[in-house]
């Protein structure tokens, strides 16, 4: 038994002469939530597709659970479930009746089941109204619903949290991290949301324009991007930056505050921060602040995406 | 885990879409549909026959309507005046919703997520919409016979009255009760294969199209294009050149004798065709993206 629920490589979809995904390559462990970070457009939904076989690649190879998808596609997919782009049901039919209808073609599910299963996403209380009375929130609980049963291990959620208020944010990552932890279920979690990827996932593959720009274990993503921040007034900006390269730091940024300072940030990580300390006191800088720079997922994720970015003329928004 | 069987998957799958069907109102939709037409049947019969009889100008006429006109007869006609245009339309518009509306809406996406080979969603969209085909010809056989035998009388013999334009021979003949029960029945089951070959049709149209609107406008207009020019006057040189020429079997069972040569003959046509409008429209979804 393979230790990761999808082994992936080289998936590539092309429309016409747009490369839609270009030789993604992923390796997600068993047991764990597995982020897939990317802006929108970026070609995760379409890998997700890809990956569930509900369209074709022009290339990939594909295992799940140890198992070739394009050959034996229907057995892996009973153990499998997924919300793709958004959860879409038969709203005339109850929470209930769309799981009982939804699931018994994946195998045998008993009352006990759905009922146990609507229980976990906190839906019990409404598991007898029509689903059009449900509001987005809902409706993303019961489409995990539906992914978990009838005893699936592997479930895709397509951005899970989009349209959803701050609480329903956080149940839905408590709800996450419990199916994980509770149930060792692997979770593949498509998001172009990076604080939810940060606060939930294990490993992150970060893609854009249909290609990766990295894969790592979530703790360790931040290594390589560490800094180290000075603050001092305006007056000391090149007394203690001329100190520090001295000493062999190198200047990242250099970035005005409103308050008259200057915020310098240097590459390295916080054992050089007595170092720093000492070099700059001896140039007698007078120091407002210094400390370890706590770079976000997003940082790097703007770090990573910024050159790749080409649509910058029609999205006027864009860092 | 048991896994449950390709048959099992397809029977569960077409309980699920008759399930959707009912919770959709489309049964008492078309039962609402259904039963205006007969009632406007009956109120055109009795204006007729009120008419004539006042006149006197068309003795032969009231005579034969007031011998003939029964429950059988009555059932006969709305069926005539149903299977042709009404329920076509009924199929034509569900059957494209039930696909390419669900393809629109994703929730085609939804079933397919599960472990069920795509020919077997389609197949069940077949059979759930022949089983509605079904329901539709049960609820106006009963429907029609009910005002029939309440307002004229239960049986009777049957007046068949000019079907050159259906069966191409000139003849009009008195079919006794004792075979117009028969008939009654025959021409109700011959009809459930011409529904089913518009079911198909229709399916494969959606699965072509994918947009809910197209894949009505096009066939439905097709089909009565062909209808029309099959039974309009002056037109019918083009008749044996009509893709639909083959599908109403049941008129050659109001036929004396049963034309059963005609039903065997247009009766494999259209199964033929039945056939390949399924597997055109499975292999075309087979291979769609979702």
């Amino acid at each position: 038994m393979s230790d990761y629920a999808i082994e992936a490589s080289g998936i590539t979809k092309r429309y016409g002469s747009f490369v839609a995904v270009d030789r993604i390559s992923l390796r997600v462990p068993a047991g764990t939530i597995f982020g897939f970070l990317g802006p929108n457009g970026a070609g995760k939904t379409t890998v997700i597709k890809i990956l569930l076989g509900l369209i074709t690649p022009d290339a990939a190879a594909v295992a799940i659970f140890g198992k070739d998808l394009f050959t034996r596609r229907n057995e892996i997919v009973r153990s499998v479930g997924a919300i793709v782009e958004a959860p879409v049901f038969f709203e005339y039919m109850t929470a209930r009746e769309n799981l009982h209808y939804l699931t018994r073609v994946s195998g045998p599910v008993t009352r006990l089941q759905i009922q146990d299963t609507l229980r976990t996403v906190g839906l019990e209380a409404v598991a007898d109204k029509p689903v059009r009375t449900f509001s987005y929130g809902m409706k993303q609980r019961l489409g995990i619903a539906q992914a978990l049963l009838p005893d699936n291990r592997l479930i895709f959620l397509d951005e899970p949290t989009n349209g959803l208020d701050p609480h329903g944010i956080m149940g839905i990552r408590r709800l996450l991290r419990q199916l994980r932890d509770e149930r060792g279920i692997t979770i593949f979690l498509s998001s172009h949301l990076l604080s939810e990827v940060e606060q939930v996932c294990d490993h992150v593959n970060i893609i854009n324009h249909g290609a990766t720009l990295r894969e790592a274990v979530v703790a360790d993503l931040g290594k390589g991007h560490e800094r180290l921040e000075v603050q001092v007034a305006e007056a000391d900006r090149g007394k203690a930056t001329a100190a520090l390269r001295s000493e062999g730091f190198e200047l990242a940024t250099d970035e005005p505050l409103a308050d008259t300072t200057r915020l310098l940030l240097f590459r390295g990580g916080g054992e050089h921060l007595p170092a720093m300390a000492r070099a700059l006191v001896a140039a007698g800088v007078d120091i407002l602040r210094l400390g370890k720079n706590h770079k976000t997922l997003e940082d790097i994720f703007v770090e990573l995406t910024h050159d790749h970015v080409s649509d910058h003329g029609a999205d006027r928004f864009r860092v | 885990m048991n896994s449950p069987t390709t048959m099992c998957q397809i029977m569960g799958l077409t309980a699920f879409e008759c399930r959707k069907l009912w919770l959709q109102k489309r049964f008492s939709y078309s039962v609402a549909v259904l039963t205006v037409t007969t009632i406007l049947g009956l109120t055109a019969i009795h204006l007729r026959l009120a008419k004539e009889s006042s006149a006197q100008t068309c003795a032969w006429l009231v005579e034969i309507m007031g011998k003939y006109v029964n429950g059988v007869n009555f059932s006969i006609a709305i069926l005539g005046a149903t299977v042709f245009t009404i329920m076509p339309m009924i199929i034509g518009i569900f059957t494209a919703t039930c696909f390419a509306g669900e393809q629109e809406l994703n929730q085609l996406r939804t079933i397919a997520l599960r472990p069920v080979p795509r020919w077997a969603i389609f197949l069940s969209k077949f059979l759930a919409m022949s089983i509605f085909s079904m329901f539709l010809l049960l609820a106006t056989l009963t429907l029609s016979y009910a005002v029939g035998a309440t307002f004229f009388r239960p049986s009777g013999d049957i007046f068949i009255w000019d079907p050159a334009m259906l069966v191409n021979k000139q003849q009009q003949f008195i079919l006794p009760e004792s075979k117009a029960w028969g008939r009654l029945f025959l021409i109700y089951a011959l009809s459930w294969f011409t529904l089913t070959y518009l079911v198909a049709l229709f399916l494969m149209c959606a699965a072509l199209f994918k947009k809910t609107a197209t894949a009505i406008i096009l066939p439905l207009g097709f089909y009565f294009s062909c209808y029309f020019i099959e039974t309009m006057p002056l037109m019918e040189l083009l008749k044996d050149f009509l893709p639909t020429r083959y599908i109403f079997i049941g008129k050659y069972s109001m036929a004396d004798p049963i034309l059963w040569g005609a039903i065997a003959h247009d009766g494999l046509f259209t199964l033929a065709f039945t056939a390949l409008f399924l597997a055109i429209g499975g292999f075309v979804f087979n291979s769609s993206d979702l």
